[in-house]
C-alpha cells in the first residue's frame, strides 16, 4: 500500500465503516459548546432571591429596601415581618440572602449615630455569596454616600462641598478582556476544548486499537508508515473541529475572538498534535477500546480542573501545580481564552514550544510502543457487542 | 438469591479486583487530587501594580490599605502608564491601582477625585475578587478620610465619622463563612467522582450476562439484576462515605449534619445511577457506543446541576436540562447537609431520586427479560 492508499483506508474506516470517529471529533466540542454556551446564556448571576426585614418602616429605611429592589442582581421574594421569619426563609433556601434594618435605623441617621445593617448571606454557594457582598456593598455605598451628604447639607455645608466631604475618593473600576464579567467568556471554550480533547482520545484510542485488532491487515507495511497516514487525516479533521467549534462560539454565542489566526493556528496544531501523540500511546498500552474509554473518561475531570482555567495557577499548591503542568490542557485552554478576549497571550510561545515538544515526543512512543507490539498483543472483545 | 448475590459480589473483586478499583479509586482519587488543588481555600495575593502619580501621604495611605489586604501582593509600583499596561498585558499583573495627579490636594480642596482600578477578567476568580474588596478598601479609605474632612468643619471625631459613614453594614455569612472553596466544591466533585465510577462499572454489568445465557436461564431477570446491583451499590455508598471522611480529616471540610440523612440521599443518587448504567447495559446493542454517547450527559451533569451556576440564573434551556440530571437531586442537598447540617426537601429529593432509580431498573429488567427471550437457542450455546 502506498500512502495515499493509507490515509484512504484511514478515511474509509472512518466515514462509513466506524462513524463514531468523526463523531467524536466534530460532535465533542460542539455539543459541550452549545450545552454550555446555553447554561452560561445568562452571562452574569440575577436576581438572587433577596428577603428583607425592615423593622424600621420609615421613610429612610424604605428608600433602602428600594435600592435593592431597584437593582437587577437581587429580587425581593418576602419582606418578613419579623426575626424568626426572616431566618426561616434562609433556612428554607427560599432567599440565598438576608437585610435586616433595625428599628432605629432611621432616628439614628438623623441624630447622628450610625445605624448598623445587617446583612446575612448564604455561603454555600460561592459564586451567589459573591455577588450578595459585591452588590450590597455597592447598593449600601451610593446609599451611605447620599444620606451622608443630606447630613451635612442639613449642617450647614454647601450642596456641591458636602457631597464631596461626605464621599472625597469616588472609586472606578476598569475591567479588561471581559467586562461584563460574563461566565459565557470565561467558562464556555474551555469547556468545550475539554470536550475537544475528549473526541479526538476517543477516535484516536479507536482507530488504534482497531489496528491492534486486524494486524494481520498492515502487518508487511513499515510501521512509522502506518502511524503517520492513519494519524495525518485525524490531524486534519481535528484541526477543521477546532476551528469550526471557535467559529460557533463567536456566531452563537458572542464569544469575542481579539486573537489573530496565526496564534490561533499555531496553538492549535500543537495541542492536536499533542493530543493524538498521548492518546496514540495510551491506546497502545490498553487491552481493549473500554479500558481506554474508561481511562479517558476518568482523565478529563482532573485534566479540565488542574489546568488552572478557572482555579488559578498561583493559588495551587506545590503538588498541583506540578501535575498542572504534565496535562496538555494546560498548555491550551488558559492561552486560548487570552487570544479570545484579550487578543494577546504572555505564554503563547512557551506554550506552543511545550506542544510542539510533547507532541512529537508523544507520537514517536506511540510509534515505537506501535512497533513492538503490533505482532503480539492480543486484544479482548472491544465493544461488548452482543448477539440478539 | 443469595446465592446470585454472592457470586456478583466476588465478581467484583474478579479481573484483579478491576471493579472494586474503580468504584474506590476514581472518587477517592478525585477527593484527594481536588482537596489538594483547593488547599488554598481562597484567592489570595492576586498580583497588583501600583501607579501613584501622586505620591503624597494621603495617595501612600491607600497604598498601604492594598498592602495590608491579603487578598493583595504588591508585585511593582510604575512610573507610566506604558509600564502598567506592560504589566497587565504580560498577566504579571493581574489587577492595576491608579491614583491621579492631586489626588490629595483635591480631596483637601474638596474636589472630586476618582481611583481607578483595572483587572484582568479573562479569568473570573481574580477579577469577581478584584471587584469586591478592592471597592471594600477604598471605600474604608475613603470614609477615614472622609471622616477628617468633616472633623474641619468643627465637629468632634465621633459625629464626624457618623455623618461620614451614617449606615454601617455588618456581614454575616451562614455554613461557610471563611468562604472557603473547598468547603465549596469539594463534596460535589467527590459525588461526581461517585457518579462517573458507577456509570463505568454499572454499564458493562450485564455484557457477560448475555454471553452466559445458558447457565441461569432459569433464574428471573429480576433476581439476576437485583444481584448484580446490590454489590455494586453498597460498595459505591462506602466509597462515597470514605471521601467525604476525607475531605473532612484532610482537607477540613465540615460535616455538621446527619449521617442518616448523607446515607439516605447518597445511597438514593447511588441507586438512580447504577440503575441507568444497569439499563445501558441491558438495553445497550454496543455497550462500548453507549457509554461513549452517554459520557457527554454523565461529564456535564455536574456543571449543569445548579451546584455551581444557580439554577435560579439559569435560562428555561438550562433549567431544563437541570431537572433531569439526577445529580441535581443530590449534590446540592449533601453539601446543605455536610455544611449547614439543614437541607430543604430531603426527603421529596430522595423520592425523586428512588423514582429515578426504580423507573430504570424496572426498564432494565424489561429489555433484559425480552432480549433474553429473543436470543436464539444457537447463539446461547455457541456463546456460553
Amino acid at each position: 500500500m502506498n500512502w495515499w492508499q493509507l490515509v484512504k483506508r484511514e478515511l474509509y474506516l472512518m466515514f462509513r465503516k466506524d462513524f463514531r470517529r468523526v463523531n467524536f471529533i466534530f460532535g465533542a466540542s460542539l455539543a459541550y459548546l452549545i450545552i454550555f454556551g446555553l447554561l452560561y446564556g445568562t452571562h452574569v448571576i440575577t436576581n438572587v432571591p433577596l428577603v428583607i426585614y425592615d423593622e424600621d418602616q420609615t421613610q429612610l429605611s424604605r428608600s433602602l429596601v428600594q435600592c435593592f429592589a431597584d437593582s437587577e442582581r437581587f429580587e425581593i421574594v418576602a419582606q418578613p415581618s419579623s426575626q424568626e421569619e426572616m431566618e426561616y426563609y434562609l433556612h428554607e433556601q427560599t432567599a440565598y440572602a438576608a437585610v435586616h434594618i433595625p428599628h432605629d435605623f432611621a432616628s439614628h441617621v438623623t441624630s447622628d449615630k450610625s445605624s448598623p445593617v445587617l446583612l446575612i448571606a448564604s455561603g454555600i454557594n460561592l459564586a451567589v455569596t459573591n455577588t450578595i457582598t459585591t452588590y450590597t456593598q455597592e447598593i449600601l455605598a451610593a446609599f451611605n454616600q447620599h444620606v451622608s451628604t443630606k447630613l451635612l447639607e442639613a449642617a450647614g455645608v454647601p450642596e456641591t462641598l458636602a457631597s464631596h466631604k461626605s464621599a472625597p475618593i469616588t472609586f472606578a473600576i476598569r475591567v479588561l478582556n471581559n467586562p461584563t464579567l460574563s461566565y459565557l467568556n470565561f467558562f464556555v471554550i474551555g469547556l468545550a476544548m475539554a470536550a475537544f480533547q475528549q473526541g479526538i482520545f476517543l477516535a484516536v484510542g479507536a482507530s488504534i486499537l482497531y489496528e491492534y485488532r486486524n494486524r494481520d491487515e498492515l502487518a508487511a507495511i513499515h510501521p512509522v508508515k502506518v502511524m503517520t497516514a492513519k494519524m495525518l487525516p485525524y490531524f486534519i479533521l481535528a484541526s477543521l473541529s477546532f476551528f469550526v467549534t471557535l467559529y460557533a462560539s463567536i456566531r452563537l454565542f458572542d464569544i469575542p475572538c481579539k486573537g489573530t489566526l496565526l496564534d490561533l493556528f499555531f496553538l492549535s496544531e500543537t495541542f492536536v498534535l499533542t493530543a493524538i501523540g498521548f492518546s496514540s500511546l495510551v491506546a497502545s498500552l490498553c487491552h481493549s477500546e473500554i479500558t481506554f474509554t474508561k481511562l479517558s473518561l476518568t482523565y478529563s475531570i482532573p485534566a479540565f480542573t488542574l489546568s488552572g482555567y478557572i482555579w488559578p495557577l498561583a493559588s495551587m499548591d506545590a503538588f498541583s501545580q506540578t501535575i498542572a503542568y504534565i496535562f496538555p490542557l494546560f498548555y491550551l485552554s488558559d492561552a486560548l481564552r487570552d487570544l479570545l478576549l484579550g487578543g494577546y497571550s504572555p505564554e503563547l510561545t512557551r506554550n506552543i514550544t511545550v506542544l510542539l515538544v510533547l507532541g512529537l515526543v508523544l507520537t514517536c512512543l506511540a510509534t515505537w510502543l506501535y512497533t513492538k507490539r503490533r505482532h503480539t498483543v492480543n486484544t479482548s472483545d472491544p465493544t461488548g457487542t452482543v448477539t440478539a | 438469591m443469595l446465592t446470585l448475590l454472592a457470586q456478583e459480589a466476588r465478581a467484583v473483586l474478579r479481573n484483579k479486583g478491576a471493579a472494586l478499583l474503580i468504584l474506590f479509586g476514581i472518587p477517592i482519587v478525585y477527593t484527594v487530587l481536588f482537596g489538594f488543588l483547593y488547599s488554598a481555600n481562597v484567592v489570595k495575593n492576586i498580583p497588583l501594580v501600583v501607579f501613584d502619580q501622586d505620591q503624597t501621604s494621603t495617595s501612600r495611605t491607600l497604598v498601604q490599605a492594598f498592602a495590608d489586604s491579603e487578598r493583595y501582593s504588591i508585585i511593582a509600583q510604575v512610573t507610566t502608564q506604558y509600564d502598567l499596561d506592560e504589566c497587565m498585558k504580560n498577566k504579571n499583573a493581574m489587577a492595576a491601582l491608579v491614583i491621579p495627579e492631586n489626588f490629595s490636594r483635591d480631596i483637601k480642596l474638596s474636589h472630586a477625585t476618582t481611583v481607578l482600578m483595572e483587572t484582568n477578567a479573562t479569568n473570573l476568580m481574580f477579577a469577581n475578587n478584584v471587584v469586591s474588596t478592592s471597592q471594600e478598601i477604598v471605600q474604608t479609605v475613603s470614609a477615614a478620610i472622609g471622616q477628617r474632612l468633616v472633623e474641619g468643619l468643627n465637629l468632634p471625631p465621633a459625629q464626624a465619622l457618623k455623618i461620614a459613614a451614617p449606615v454601617r453594614l455588618s456581614v454575616r455569612v451562614t455554613s461557610n463563612p471563611t468562604a472557603s472553596y473547598s468547603n465549596f466544591v469539594l463534596p460535589g466533585l467527590a459525588l461526581n467522582g461517585v457518579q462517573l465510577a458507577i456509570f463505568l462499572v454499572s454499564c458493562t454489568l450485564l455484557t457477560s450476562e448475555y454471553s452466559l445465557l445458558a447457565r441461569r436461564r432459569d433464574v428471573s431477570a429480576a433476581s439476576i439484576l437485583l444481584a448484580k446491583l446490590i454489590p455494586c451499590w453498597i460498595v459505591s455508598v462506602l466509597s462515597f462515605l470514605v471521601c467525604i471522611g476525607l475531605s473532612g480529616s484532610l482537607f477540613g471540610v465540615p460535616f455538621r449534619g446527619s449521617l442518616v440523612q448523607l446515607v439516605l440521599i447518597s445511597g438514593a443518587f447511588n441507586f438512580a445511577i447504577a440503575s441507568l448504567g444497569l439499563f445501558i447495559s441491558a438495553a445497550a446493542p454496543n455497550v462500548l457506543s453507549a457509554m461513549q454517547n452517554t459520557a457527554i450527559y454523565i461529564m456535564s451533569a455536574f456543571l449543569c446541576c445548579g451546584y455551581s451556576w444557580p439554577i435560579f440564573a439559569m435560562n428555561t434551556a438550562g433549567k431544563a436540562y437541570s431537572v433531569i440530571l439526577p445529580l441535581t437531586y443530590a449534590a446540592i442537598p449533601i453539601r446543605d447537609i455536610l455544611l449547614a447540617a439543614y437541607t430543604p426537601e430531603l426527603a421529596k429529593n430522595t423520592l425523586i431520586l428512588l423514582a429515578i432509580g426504580a423507573s430504570f431498573f424496572g426498564l432494565a429488567i424489561a429489555v433484559f427479560s425480552l432480549r433474553r427471550k429473543k436470543m436464539p437457542a444457537e447463539v446461547e450455546e455457541g456463546l456460553a
